[in-house]
């Protein structure tokens, strides 16, 4: 199964997947919903990091959040500094390009944001099994054909890699070129993605039958497996972020509304 | 339990509320705030409702469908998405400046019906969401992906090949709309990928982010979608008769795809 | 037709195994190889360094004269045909003859020839009364004979066989010795890959047997089969016939022909007694 968990025995992975779902999301909330545009850094450098180290995964924590938020700066930095028409101040003009004060500023708060959002969910995944969490949500009336459905993506995700690498192969050793101009590579997809997708359709059927012999209950058999304990605090905690997050986008859509 | 023929239509509340609450979130977003550019203090308020709507209205959606299909829809779900997500690692090794990270999910909305569709796009999603978070708001516009083709498929859209492209036009024209506000809003208007020279290039002839955005978008989805619908009609044409007449029994009928 | 040299080639994935180590062969035309040696002996790796799709980690593979490390895939595929074990790793068009012609075309030929070759690996894969099915319609075995004739088609001196037999029925089998006779009555080289001791004592006039990723034994199937103590260690077991031979105490022989020559030869000397 691929999957982001990093398996370790921490508080943070103990807590029931819900609960660290509805805490990511509620630090998202607090964080657009704050006033000011350094929030979300402040709530990441603050809280995520702390929690980071509270889980035992600040390596894989910092190292992905990092990763997933590289392309966004770069590209916003770049774009939002140089173009930016609705900037006044002027920082610095490198020829015909000027630097402005809101457009560095915007581009700081847009990654910023992307950091903490990105942040807040990678924390939740990285400390608790896929498996576990669709069972938690199964648990509390998550539909368990969805869940039966994540689960499985998961797994058969390497399974169609490597026919994928062995359907490139037959198709190269068959002479069908993969490099080259791009007419030549785009000639290349239907040979690919042809077998790749029939041999997956054909694979449904066999599929369909083993879970009608097991009449769908995976999902629940799979709950006895995992001890998944939902202490009352965590129920109240989830209530009181639900309402939380209900309450603060209310507020700030009545205000966007005026 | 079984979830087979025992409800074989989406809780049409929970769906109607979703596309409902979707619909709101874009009109809020691009009416209020046209520029798609938020200052302080209220400094990510369009980020917060742009992320709430459009998270609510997935849930809301998936949720309403979840539980209408067969067995072997669900069995092929979870195949289309990994098809999804291997196509696209396909077309990334081949270099092609394209996503096609949706034939599976045009696939599903093909061969079994629109929401199917709706609910392969959106728990595939929610699945490149649990390795990258980037993707899970982008929810919605991959269930109306996978929706849209379904609708067409009934339509009999795909039987010529000629309306095949429009159909995979106009719904990627549908997905840049919808993916405008998310992109201006909560991500600055970059995607962090080749096409942001555009925004950049829009941004430099003076128009707004959300403009920009949407422009972005519009240069890149349309041709995306044209290419995959035309990859899945062959796809379909190509299909064994024992395969096709499968599908073709629990959704779009056989008339409705290629010869 | 041309020759083919594998010079002292190791290969390491590059996940570190080291696949295989100082494996150096020549081939000549016209000759039928088999590739024996048990599960992970290195038999596919080194099958896969024939055409590229592997590149040597040390060494080289020369195909005539073409260095695989200096062509890509496709250009060698002129050169070296490889048929794959699993049918559903290529087939994706919606008649067996559009799938046969697919090769063929790649590799540029004329639609002309094309046309003829496509006609004749039909023809020999007894696949002609199927040309107008589609390819997932046809029972498994038939769909391999498909891999199969597809790569015939595209006509390359040298070809290589992933577990041809595996699958097949005894008239498929008897199918695909008869097109690698062919083949090799008309200078092609073929290399087998099997399991199926029988068929490569059948068809190949050379084994070759692989073993921890090394050579361990090469030479004509009577120099090999006379080695039972390193076919031993390799879990390779000498053909049937081979077996009943060595049980009666009788030369070593795996041709019905030969065992009954043995036979006869030990009652004339007995009746002589
Ligand atoms: N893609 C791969 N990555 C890493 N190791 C591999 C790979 N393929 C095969 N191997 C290893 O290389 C060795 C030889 O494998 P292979 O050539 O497939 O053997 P055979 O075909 O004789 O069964 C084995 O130890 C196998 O585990
Ligand atoms: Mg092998």
């Amino acid at each position: 199964m691929i999957s982001l968990y990093q398996p370790r025995d921490s508080p943070i992975h103990r807590l029931h997947p819900l609960t660290k779902l509805t805490l990511s999301f509620g630090l998202i909330a607090v964080a657009l919903g704050a006033p000011v545009d350094w929030a979300p850094l402040l709530l990441y450098v603050a809280v995520l990091v702390p929690l980071s180290y509270v889980a035992q995964v600040p390596g894989p924590f910092l190292s992905t959040s990092w990763r997933l938020l590289l392309p966004f700066a770069i590209s916003l930095f770049l774009i939002q500094s140089f173009f930016f028409p609705e900037g006044t101040q002027i920082l610095a003009r490198l020829g015909p390009l000027t630097v402005k004060a809101e457009g560095v500023r915007f581009a700081f708060a847009s990654t910023v944001r992307i950091l903490l959002i990105t942040g807040a969910l990678l924390l939740t995944l990285l400390t608790t099994h896929p498996g576990l969490l669709m069972t938690g949500l199964v648990q509390k009336g998550f539909p368990p054909p969805l869940a039966y459905v994540v689960v499985t993506t998961l797994q058969i995700v390497p399974q169609m890699r490597e026919r994928a690498r062995t359907i490139i192969d037959a198709q190269r050793a068959r002479g069908l070129e993969t490099q080259g101009s791009l007419l030549v590579r785009m000639r290349a997809l239907g040979p690919l993605v042809g077998p790749l997708v029939l041999g997956a359709l054909l694979d449904v059927e066999e599929r369909t039958l083993a879970l009608e012999a097991r009449a769908f209950s995976a999902t629940s058999a799979k709950t006895s497996l995992y001890d998944l304990r939902d202490p009352a605090a965590e129920r109240i905690a989830r209530w009181a972020v639900v309402l939380g997050i209900a309450g603060l986008i209310a507020w700030r859509l009545l205000e966007a509304l005026q | 339990m079984r979830y087979g023929a025992s409800q074989s239509r989406p809780q049409w509340l929970l769906v109607g509320a979703g596309l409902a609450v979707v619909a709101a979130t874009y009109l809020l977003l691009v009416l209020s705030r046209p520029s798609g550019l938020d200052q302080s203090p209220t400094a990510n308020t369009g980020a917060l409702i742009a992320l709430a709507g459009y998270l609510i209205g997935a849930g809301l959606i998936i949720w309403g469908v979840a539980r209408q299909f067969t067995t072997s829809t669900y069995a092929l779900i979870p195949l289309a998405i990994a098809i999804n997500i291997v196509i696209g690692e396909i077309v990334t090794l081949l270099k092609l400046p394209l996503y096609l990270d949706s034939i599976g999910t045009v696939l599903v909305g093909v061969l079994v019906g629109p929401w199917a569709g709706a609910a392969t796009g959106g728990l595939a999603n929610i699945i490149w969401g649990l390795f990258r978070a980037v993707p899970l708001p982008f929810a919605v516009v991959a269930i109306v992906i996978g929706l849209l083709a379904g609708l067409f498929a009934r339509l009999g859209w795909f039987k010529r090949i000629y309306l095949v492209p429009i159909a995979g036009l106009l719904t990627g024209l549908v997905a840049a709309l919808l993916s405008a506000p998310l992109s201006a809003f909560i991500f600055g208007g970059v995607t962090g990928g080749g096409t942001d020279a555009l925004v950049a290039a829009f941004r430099a002839y003076g128009a707004t982010l959300l403009q920009a955005s949407t422009f972005q978008g519009l240069a890149a989805d349309p041709l995306d979608k044209l290419i995959s619908f035309v990859i899945v009609y062959f796809i379909v044409v190509a299909l064994p008769p024992r395969v096709r007449s499968r599908f073709s029994q629990s959704g779009t009928t056989a008339s409705q795809l290629p010869r | 037709m041309i020759p083919l040299h594998v010079e002292q080639v190791a290969y390491t994935y590059p996940n570190g195994v080291v696949a295989l180590q100082n494996i150096s062969f020549s081939i000549a035309p016209g000759e039928s190889i088999a590739l024996i040696g048990q599960n992970g002996a290195g038999k596919t790796t080194l099958a896969r360094q024939l055409n590229g799709l592997l590149q040597p980690t040390q060494g080289r593979v020369l195909i005539g004269d073409l260095d695989t490390r200096q062509h890509t895939v496709a250009k060698l595929a002129a050169q070296v045909g490889y048929v794959f074990q699993h049918p559903e790793h290529q087939i994706f068009k919606r008649t067996v003859r559009d799938e046969l012609a697919f090769g063929p075309r790649n590799l540029g030929y004329p639609a002309d020839r094309a046309t003829a070759l496509v006609t004749q690996a039909l023809r020999l894969t007894e696949l002609t009364e199927f040309a107008e099915d589609h390819p997932h319609d046809l029972l498994p075995a038939l769909r391999k004979r498909v891999t199969l004739a597809s790569v015939l088609a595209m006509d390359t001196p040298i070809l290589v066989l992933d577990e041809p037999t595996t699958g097949q029925d005894a008239r498929g089998i008897q199918v695909i010795g008869a097109i690698i006779d062919n083949l090799r009555a008309a200078g092609r080289t073929v290399i087998t890959i099997s399991h199926d001791i029988d068929f490569c004592a059948d068809h190949c006039h050379r084994l070759i047997v692989l073993g921890g990723g090394r050579v361990l034994l090469d030479g004509p199937a009577e120099e090999v089969f006379g080695r039972p103590e390193v076919l031993e260690q390799t879990a390779v077991e000498l053909p049937q016939l081979a077996r009943l031979t060595a049980r009666l105490g009788l030369p070593l022989a795996w041709q019905p022909e030969a065992l009954l020559d043995a036979l006869e030869a030990r009652q004339h000397q007995q009746g002589q007694q």
